[in-house]
């Protein structure tokens, strides 16, 4: 049996395992729990650590605590308690320790509901905790791409060593599809001389967030900008669907995306000459590669659940130079690809 | 399974709740009265209450905490206390999966051992932790513990979703006949896409479940 059926949460939890994932800290939240109920069933069998901790601000700062020590380790949660994880995350970027965190969206702001969102996409793309970062934000839109992208979001904070954070909603946590799950190998990791280890014949290591006096901040700063520099060099991620053509391009990531690729679908066989551009990675976002699609097309439709974040980063890829439309709806609420395919068909014969 | 209430219980993501829909609808449609009861206190999302009009529509009574709407709370209605009197026809209840999801239906276990009931553990082999006669056998006994009710069959449920071929129904219906054998209980039906029910016939003499799929996601629909 090469293929197996799972849920978007667990096929997040097994690639993590997979990847080598040896500590796992969390704090249960709709619609995201699956992911720390298997991990609490399978880490445990596996002889590695799994905790459920007394609160979101807790897992981070276990996170961070089991990064300094040089383990692989992630955490995962919704919306409200990725809030809660900013000033953590905060502290790991600056202290340059890899960890991985998995936010699968629900509605907000405020407590919201548990139905599925892209709302925290200025949260996750644009820093979200306090101080000058970013983090590498990965976006599935299939569970065997959440797969795929949560295996590489272990490799890329090993790389960089910084967090890497997938952004899910709560439909791709919570849908079934089929997946191939890769063979289990020993993940290959750089060295990490860094890493707090026992100071066993060599001197100590000392990872800290805090620079009091001098310029030693800012080099700090300088040195996380110059790895970013590098990130958006070379990790930004794209799909592009029927964009041969296209005349009206839609805009979408993660089951907005899915959503999208069914509405292009349909509007084609009415001839409508529409195509599908989704963003794999959030930040760096693709803005190069969006500009250079916009130059061949007449309109672009973003189509987000949200009130319109990514808007804004296809308004700066394209500065303003076509029409570009949107479509968003927000608290939960998830519109069909008919809903969608209407929207393309006002741009197509207004 | 002239018994007046019928569980589907089994492990998380088996099928329970569209096998429970599509079985209620083929008794409604062999004129029976049927109410559809949605015991299913651990899902979150694609739930029988997100169809609850159109399965009514169908003819079907259905029963689910619809008033609390998109919310995770465990609640239990209080009329799935008069369905289960077992005056009004049959009952189909669709039971929360695994250990968790059965203890829900451990409060009514003296009351349907009373009345008569069916239980049968809904298994698709191509779920994680029940791909072996082994893993099958624990997630039945788990269930049968939480929720003080017997296994009374099994339901043979072996698909990959919109990947699901013959050859894919063969080998884990195998794993599922083993299983069978194992724990000593009968395969009640073997659940398929409707679209392959005729080709799947002519393999197996056991009786068939059509399954049409009520739950979907966003972009399907």
């Amino acid at each position: 049996m090469a293929k197996i059926l799972m849920k978007g949460n667990e096929a997040i939890a097994e690639a993590a395992i997979r990847a080598g994932c040896e500590a796992y800290f969390g704090y249960p939240i709709t619609p995201q729990t699956e992911i720390l109920e298997y991990m609490s069933r399978q880490m445990v069998e596996l002889g590695r650590t799994f905790l459920q901790a007394e609160s979101e601000l807790a897992a981070i700062n276990m996170v961070y605590g089991a990064a300094c020590a040089g383990s692989r380790v992630m955490t995962s949660t919704s919306s409200q308690g990725f809030s809660l994880m900013q000033e953590g995350i905060s502290y790991i970027v600056c202290s340059e320790v890899p960890a991985v965190v998995i936010n699968v969206m629900r509605g907000g702001p405020g407590l919201g509901n548990i139905q599925p969102s892209q709302g925290d996409y200025f949260q996750m793309t644009k820093g979200g905790g306090h101080g000058d970062y970013h983090v590498i934000v990965l976006a599935p839109a299939t569970l065997q791409e959440a797969i795929d992208l949560t295996i590489l979001a272990f490799d890329l904070a090993d790389k960089y060593r910084s967090v890497v954070t997938i952004i899910a909603d709560g439909m791709i946590g919570q849908i079934m599809e089929p997946v191939e799950l890769p063979e289990i190998e020993p993940p290959q990791r750089p060295d990490q001389p860094w890493a707090l280890t026992g100071a066993k014949g060599r001197e100590r290591n000392i990872i800290t967030s805090l620079y009091l006096g001098g310029p030693n901040l800012e080099e700090v700063n300088l040195r996380l900008q110059k790895t970013l520099d590098e990130i958006k060099a070379n990790e930004v991620r794209y799909a592009e669907h029927m964009l041969e053509g296209a005349e009206i391009v839609v805009v979408a990531y993660g089951t907005a995306g899915r959503i999208a690729q069914t509405a292009v679908k349909e509007a084609r066989e009415e001839g409508i000459p529409a195509g599908l551009f989704r963003p794999i990675t959030m930040f760096p976002f693709p803005y190069a590669r969006l500009d250079e699609v916009a130059k061949s097309v007449e309109h672009l439709l973003v189509f987000e659940l949200s009130a319109g974040q990514m808007l804004e980063d296809v308004r700066l890829a394209t500065r303003d130079r076509l029409p570009i439309h949107f479509y968003g709806k927000m608290g939960g609420v998830v519109p069909s690809p008919a809903e969608v395919l209407t929207e393309i068909e006002k741009i197509a014969s207004p | 399974m002239e018994r007046p209430v019928v569980v589907f219980a089994g492990p998380f993501g088996s099928g329970k709740t569209e096998t429970a829909i599509n079985y209620a609808l083929q008794l409604a449609e062999e004129g029976q009265s049927v109410t559809l009861v949605d015991l299913d206190v651990v899902t979150t999302y694609l739930r029988v209450r997100e169809v609850e009009e159109r399965l009514r529509e169908k003819g079907l009574k259905v029963i689910t905490p619809h008033d609390l709407g998109d919310i995770d709370l465990p609640a239990i209605t209080p009329q799935i206390w008069g369905a289960l009197g077992g005056q009004n026809g049959r009952v189909v209840v669709d039971m929360g999966g695994s250990g968790p999801g059965a203890r829900s239906m451990g409060q009514f276990s003296s009351h349907l051992k009373k009345v008569g009931y069916a239980m049968n553990l809904v298994i698709n082999p191509y779920r994680p932790f029940t791909t072996t006669v082994e893993g099958i056998e624990k997630a039945g006994r788990e269930i049968a513990d939480s929720s003080r009710l017997q296994l009374t069959a099994l339901v043979s449920n072996p698909h990959l979703m919109g990947e699901t071929t013959l050859e894919v129904i063969d080998e884990g219906h195998l794993v599922v006949q083993e299983a069978s054998g194992r724990l000593g209980l009968p395969i009640a039906f073997l659940c398929v896409r409707a679209d392959l029910v005729q080709e799947v016939a002519e393999r197996y003499g056991a009786p068939i479940l059509p399954l049409n799929r009520y739950l979907l996601a966003p972009w399907e629909r």
